[in-house]
């Protein structure tokens, strides 16, 4: 590397002292914990094999899906992959494709780029009977993903299933304007490290709208936006996931009204050291319904420290090392791990400060949280058999000393103790102001519980161990934070934009 | 251009015996409804040397034969109008296929020489790539008679005045005829490698697929480019009827390529194929670098390199790339930034391929792990021995630890 390494070098040593510095395996996780009961179910009762939850936050199954038209491309039902990959290949402005009813098998991946010819293509509809009456099977597909759509405008998705892809399901990249809507992506059976990686995935996208669908038993992430801008991810289902739904390394997302429910983890919000510039901020986690995340951790293990396979099984909501989240009115219930997890990314690898970590901080990316406002929750039944390779530590060092338990809810306060005490500021980090504190309020009698106290000193050998367990610690608000919105097909959708029903998205009463 | 037509022309009469003859239906593992009684080859031949040049820049047309790129409507790999053949040094990887090449470049023009990109070619230029599958690979060479090959996809990449375009013409059973088939296809194949069987489905990429490798992005849009014609790996001798003969300098005496530098000037893939596997254990350091480097080069950096679609990953394995000054963008001791699905750690562990994600993602079919993403079904053996014997050349470096 040609970095400037002198910049570093009179910083103390940011490196953590157990219990963290023991948790460095990071091969062997999932470890113990009791996974969700259940399993897959089959469906045998449904014609096409699946089935598909009765409690959608939006009623899909009984919605009346519309997908065709007078100038719609309808595919051919006996030779669906073709007749798909040719309305792909030729796509027009303004083009509706349709699928048909049934259940058809996919040899290959369908890609859909909108620029394969002059000038990038806008306003694209793809959708079929309902996501279980459609299903687009990739189990004997020689492609990694199932659609793959990128370098477009304003596309729409919704009414179809795509099942058994090898790697992602639907991936959207170089896309400004994704609507996704009742649509399902699922790998059936007991989860599984072979499954593919992420169900819904838009990435490096912007202005993108994920709601009414389900997606089940991905290895990675049922949802997952990345390293895009103006997102809305709402009303959706995500269930026996590695992660539910995960935003990672993107700005201004709101990710509301969802369940997540039997995945390793459910909500996630992370910022990781991807070195492209590219990171995250300004999340709003409110009014979803956060149940029984935990199943063990099926991800395939890696040697990313941030990668999901390090995910606590039987975690809530977890906040990794991304600034400004607001997580509120939330209902997060029997976890065996915790509820609400708010970590800087000193948890995941202590040497985030590091010298391996120089040009990724210079490239604008910080091991911290910052403005972190946890309020309003609803938190019942969290923290009764805590396990994950990851926190094994941890987790030791609450349940073994006398004077201190498990907490439902953790902040590590790592990161936050370091800045105080100045060690940060080769980083450009000074002690936090108050718009920059974590803060936890009006979670119940849920415990708050966090192995580095803010407000102790650290020392030239790293952060002190101080912690402690309450109901009422780092009690502090922060403002509210705005909105997400976004822009599809030159219409605004949002909390409080197009959705001025759900329960935070009402119009302010007129005094 | 003018002896190629008249050798092309001269050959014609063979053709038509072969041809007329009657040859056997397409052996087994080829595409389609082959197999069967003999069915009479009804092959077209032309009786102009014209390629349908207007059609070429404005028209998809149904059949390959329309274009009249070649002398008989059943054999692209040889007697073209005024193309001329073309080999790369060391190729890309595709299912262990035999690849027969052209260019055609309209007359009184000549594409530009680079030192490190692909030639700056005129618009009007097409390249003719066939792919055809050995029924063993130890007998190659196309022959319309005796079917030791058979005829899977012809590409066409055409530089119109809108830039380059792709179009895939998949051959008919009979190798009679090809159509253009904008979707692609899945060909169930099987060939004899080394005397192992392999039954697999060849991929025809669509034409979205093709430019998932065939991209460049040049910092506004990404545009689409040939791969292969480049000067290093263009730098080697074919013999075109007259004895060995350098590429680059028969290009520039044809007058298709100006701006050819003196040949000692000019960089150079070295040559590996299949049958040089068995060489290896006698390749000293510096060999194996240059072949791995040249094979590296050919099978990963139009992706894994500048302005690739997969630059940002940080592994970019161009041949001028000097290893010494840049080994982490070899993937020395670099972690992966898009491949989260193993337990290694570095794309490159000097002296351990064994624990190398560069090695370990060539030596796989499985889908989510396997490279190059697309247009490989089978594993290159002779490929992952040459990586491996110089991952393993390389001084041992311990990787530190994150």
């Amino acid at each position: 590397m040609n970095v400037d390494k002198n910049k570093f070098v009179e910083m103390p040593a940011v490196r953590l002292l157990a219990p963290l510095a023991l948790a460095v395996s990071l091969a062997a996780c999932g470890g113990g914990g009791s996974s969700s009961g259940g399993g897959a179910t089959g469906g045998g009762e449904n014609p096409v094999g699946y089935q598909f939850p009765q409690d959608m936050p939006a009623d899909v199954p009984q919605q009346e899906i519309a997908c065709g038209g007078e100038d719609a491309i309808e595919l051919d039902a006996n030779n669906i992959t073709d007749s798909a990959k040719i309305a792909f290949l030729d796509a027009q402005d303004g083009d509706v494709i349709v699928f048909p009813e049934g259940r058809f098998d996919l040899n290959d991946t369908l890609t859909l780029d909108g620029e394969l010819g002059g000038a990038r293509i806008a306003d694209i509809t793809i959708c079929g009977q309902g996501m279980d009456k459609t299903i687009l099977d990739f189990s004997n597909s020689v492609g990694d993903d199932g659609l793959f759509i990128t370098n477009i405008n304003d596309v729409e998705v919704y009414g179809l299933a795509v099942v058994e892809a090898a790697n992602n399901a639907i991936k959207f990249q170089h896309a400004d304007g994704v609507r996704i809507n009742y649509t399902a992506t699922v790998w059936q059976g007991e989860p599984d490290k072979g499954n593919g990686a992420y169900g819904l995935y838009p990435v490096e996208s912007s202005n993108v709208l994920v709601e009414n669908s389900y997606v089940r038993g991905s290895a990675d992430a049922g949802v997952y936006v990345g390293q895009s801008q103006n997102i809305v991810v709402r009303n959706n289902v995500a269930e026996y996931n590695v992660a539910g739904i995960e935003i990672e390394n993107s700005t201004g997302a709101d990710m509301y009204n969802n369940i997540a429910r039997f995945n390793t983890g459910g909500l996630l919000v992370f910022d990781l050291p991807i070195g492209n510039g590219t990171y995250g901020s300004g999340v709003r986690v409110f009014g979803n319904t956060v149940t029984e995340n935990n199943t063990k951790n099926f991800a395939n293990s890696s040697s990313n420290p941030g990668g999901v396979h390090i995910v606590p099984p039987g975690t809530g909501v977890i906040v990794l090392s991304t600034d400004d989240v607001e997580i509120f009115d939330n209902e997060i219930a029997d976890h065996d791990t915790l509820a609400v997890a708010v970590t800087s990314f000193f948890i995941a690898d202590e040497n985030a400060a590091g010298p391996d970590y120089q040009t990724i901080i210079e490239d604008g990316w910080l091991p911290i949280v910052r403005n972190i406002h946890v309020h309003d929750n609803a938190i019942t039944n969290a923290g009764a058999a805590p396990n994950g390779a990851l926190i094994q530590e941890m987790i030791q060092l609450f349940t073994l000393t006398p004077e201190l338990q498990w907490p439902g809810i953790l902040y590590d306060g790592a990161g936050e103790q370091l800045a105080n005490t100045g060690a940060l500021m080769p980083l450009g980090v000074g002690p936090y102001e108050d718009a920059q504190k974590v803060c936890f309020q009006n979670n119940g009698d849920t415990l708050i519980g966090y192995p580095y106290d803010p407000a102790t000193a650290a020392t030239m050998a790293g952060p002190t161990l101080s912690p402690a367990v309450g109901m009422d610690l780092l009690d502090c608000s922060q403002p509210a934070l705005p909105a997400a919105t976004l822009t599809f097909k030159g219409e605004q959708f949002g909390c409080g934009v197009d959705d001025t029903t759900s329960e935070h998205c009402k119009p302010a009463p007129v005094l | 251009m003018k002896t190629l037509m008249q050798i092309s022309l001269l050959s014609t009469a063979a053709v038509l015996v072969a041809c007329g003859g009657g040859g056997g239906s397409s052996g087994g593992g080829g595409a389609g409804n082959g197999g069967g009684d003999p069915v009479a080859r009804n092959c077209q031949i032309s009786d102009s040397a014209e390629v349908n040049w207007e059609a070429l820049e404005n028209d998809n047309l149904e059949k390959l034969s329309d274009y009249n790129l070649f002398a008989s409507s059943c054999d692209p790999t040889q007697d073209a109008h005024g193309g001329i053949p073309y080999d790369l040094n060391t190729p890309l990887f595709s299912d262990y296929t035999s690849k027969y090449r052209f260019v055609f470049v309209p007359d009184g023009q000549s594409a530009t020489y680079k030192e490190n990109d692909v030639f700056d070619f005129p618009v009007g230029t097409v390249i003719t790539k066939t792919f055809a599958l050995p029924a063993d690979t130890a007998y190659r060479g196309y022959d319309p008679e005796t079917k030791t090959e058979t005829l899977l996809e012809t590409r066409l990449l055409i530089h119109r005045a809108g830039g380059w375009t792709a179009l895939p013409y998949v051959w008919n059973a009979d190798g009679t005829e090809a159509t253009y088939r904008v979707q692609g296809a899945q060909l169930p194949a099987t060939l004899v490698h080394n005397g192992a069987q392999e039954s697999f489905t060849y991929s025809v990429p669509d034409k979205a697929q093709c430019k998932q490798c065939h991209s460049h992005d040049t910092g506004d849009t990404n545009v689409f480019i040939p791969i292969g014609p480049k000067a290093r790996h263009l730098n080697g001798d074919m013999d075109y009827g007259s004895g060995p003969e350098n590429q680059l300098s028969h290009w520039s005496d044809a007058g298709i390529l100006s701006g050819l530098p003196a040949l000692d000037q000019v960089d150079k893939v070295p040559s590996y194929h299949d049958a040089d596997a068995g060489l290896i254990s006698g390749y000293s350091d510096e060999q194996l670098m240059a072949a791995a480097k040249g094979y590296l080069d050919v099978n990963c950096s139009h992706c894994h390199g500048v302005g690739g679609t997969a630059a940002y990953t940080g592994l970019q394995l161009e041949f001028w790339r000097d290893y010494d000054t840049e080994k982490e963008k070899h993937g020395v001791c670099k972690g992966p930034i898009a491949y989260d699905q193993g337990e290694m750690t570095y794309d490159v562990v000097p002296g351990n391929a064994d624990e190398s994600i560069l090695h370990f993602r060539m030596d796989t079919t499985n889908p989510q792990d396997s490279m190059p993403r697309l247009g490989r079904a089978l594993i290159h053996e002779e490929g992952v021995a040459l990586v491996k014997a110089w991952i393993n050349s390389l001084p041992d470096a311990s990787c530190s630890s994150k």
